[in-house]
């Protein structure tokens, strides 16, 4: 019985690390495509400055949103607020 | 019954991880049926009303919870704590706009608050005209209403997390939450309000038979695909309040459950880790709050914008 409680748990981890660590991976390409492109187009047009800084952060709040999420329901998983 | 007992006592003097963000993430709940406040009680265990609270008698905080009990969300409930906040940060914001709208002078030296408030103002000004640009006079202050009692709802997660708590506690409050926007009830419930906007702008720009047009007609424009984009244009339809006050929710949750996790590191040995791990966070966590913030607005204005285009502007 003790084995089969030990084998969930440590399932449980397994799921919350994969949930941080995709989410984060997923954001981290995101972000690096979107401020890498931000950089090229703010060099080819100094002019929108402006626009593309505002455009920028909604893009980067937008992306950040989602590994935040599954970080918080990871830790939740760790500490084992759900009940299982 | 009385093996309950004996475990919150065993908590109380253990004081587990578990336990700690438990409270942290308890709200501080008033039944409406008969005013009692959820998982609280008085000294002598009997049950604990808001009206004890009220006159002082202090309540203290029931760890565990009865197993037939624990998996049924009671709809009875209010959050007290989340609309007392947002409440007083909502009259904050609008006694200061208040104020320096009426005393706002063009002409000689304007003061620092009047200064600020023109920045905040024209800030939003200038982000809602950029892609709202036809005429409305509901807008610009839906606009600027979300973007400040947001941005002052969220930097209630700067305060330390033990201080409101603990005050509270003081005071004979079992559970106080002091971020509002961690509270998945009142973001759901902006977005909603986001949502009714999106329908009267529909329906006052479009008309009825527009709205129809838009939700049936609108990807393929074919009677075949009637049902399809039917389909498609609700799930679209509908993931715009889900995700708006989802997003903030679990940013916000976010930020405030790291915190409570360096709170977390509370032993002799580890104490002195704390500013080194809660310092970059929180200032992490500024840019996070000012950016959510920000986004809500921006959606909103960029929803609305698309609610009232017309079809040849749309395509």
């Amino acid at each position: 019985m003790n084995e089969v409680v030990s084998d969930v748990i440590g399932l449980n981890m397994i799921g919350a690390g994969l949930m941080m660590g995709l989410g984060a991976l997923g954001a981290a390409i995101g972000l690096g495509v979107l401020s890498g492109r931000f950089l090229e187009g703010y060099a080819r047009q100094p002019d929108l400055d402006k626009s593309l800084t505002s455009k920028f952060f909604l893009g980067a709040g937008l992306t950040d949103a989602v590994p935040m999420i599954s970080l918080v329901f990871g830790i939740l998983i760790v500490l084992g607020v759900f009940p299982s | 019954m009385a093996n309950t007992e004996t475990q919150t006592e065993n908590h109380s003097t253990e004081g587990s991880a578990q336990q700690y963000i438990g409270h942290h993430l308890n709200f501080f709940q008033v039944d409406v049926r008969d005013g009692s406040v959820v998982h609280a009680q008085k000294h002598d265990g009997s049950k604990c009303y808001l009206t004890d609270i009220l006159t002082f008698n202090k309540c203290e905080a029931v760890h565990t919870v009865k197993k037939e009990e624990s998996h049924l969300v009671n709809p009875y409930t209010v959050n007290v704590d989340s609309l007392l906040v947002s409440f007083v940060l909502g009259l904050v914001f609008f006694l200061i706009f208040a104020r320096v709208s009426k005393k706002f002078t063009t002409n000689g030296k304007p003061g620092r608050l009047q200064t600020f408030i023109e920045m905040v103002v024209l800030f939003v000004d200038g982000n809602v005209k950029s892609i709202y640009t036809r005429r409305s006079r509901l807008v610009a202050p839906v606009a600027i209403t979300s973007f400040v009692w947001i941005l002052l709802m969220n930097t209630m997660d700067l305060i330390p997390v033990d201080w409101v708590p603990a005050l509270a506690g003081f005071i004979g409050v079992p559970y106080f939450r002091v971020l509002p926007t961690a509270d998945v009830n009142i973001t759901m419930s902006m977005a909603l309000s986001v949502f009714v906007l999106i329908f009267w702008f529909t329906f006052t720009r479009k008309g009825l038979k527009g709205f129809i047009k838009e939700m049936t007609l609108h990807p393929f424009n074919h009677p075949v695909f009637i049902p399809f984009n039917f389909v498609l244009e609700s799930i679209s339809l509908l993931s715009k309040p889900l995700s708006l006050g989802l997003r903030l929710f679990g940013n916000m949750f976010a930020g405030e459950m790291i915190f409570i996790m360096i709170a977390l590191f509370n032993t002799a040995y580890t104490f002195a880790l704390q500013p080194f791990l809660s310092v970059p966070w929180a200032l992490f966590h500024i840019l996070i709050i000012c950016l959510q913030a920000f986004i809500f607005m921006m959606l909103t204005v960029v929803y609305l914008a698309a609610a009232s285009a017309d079809e040849e502007e749309k395509s």
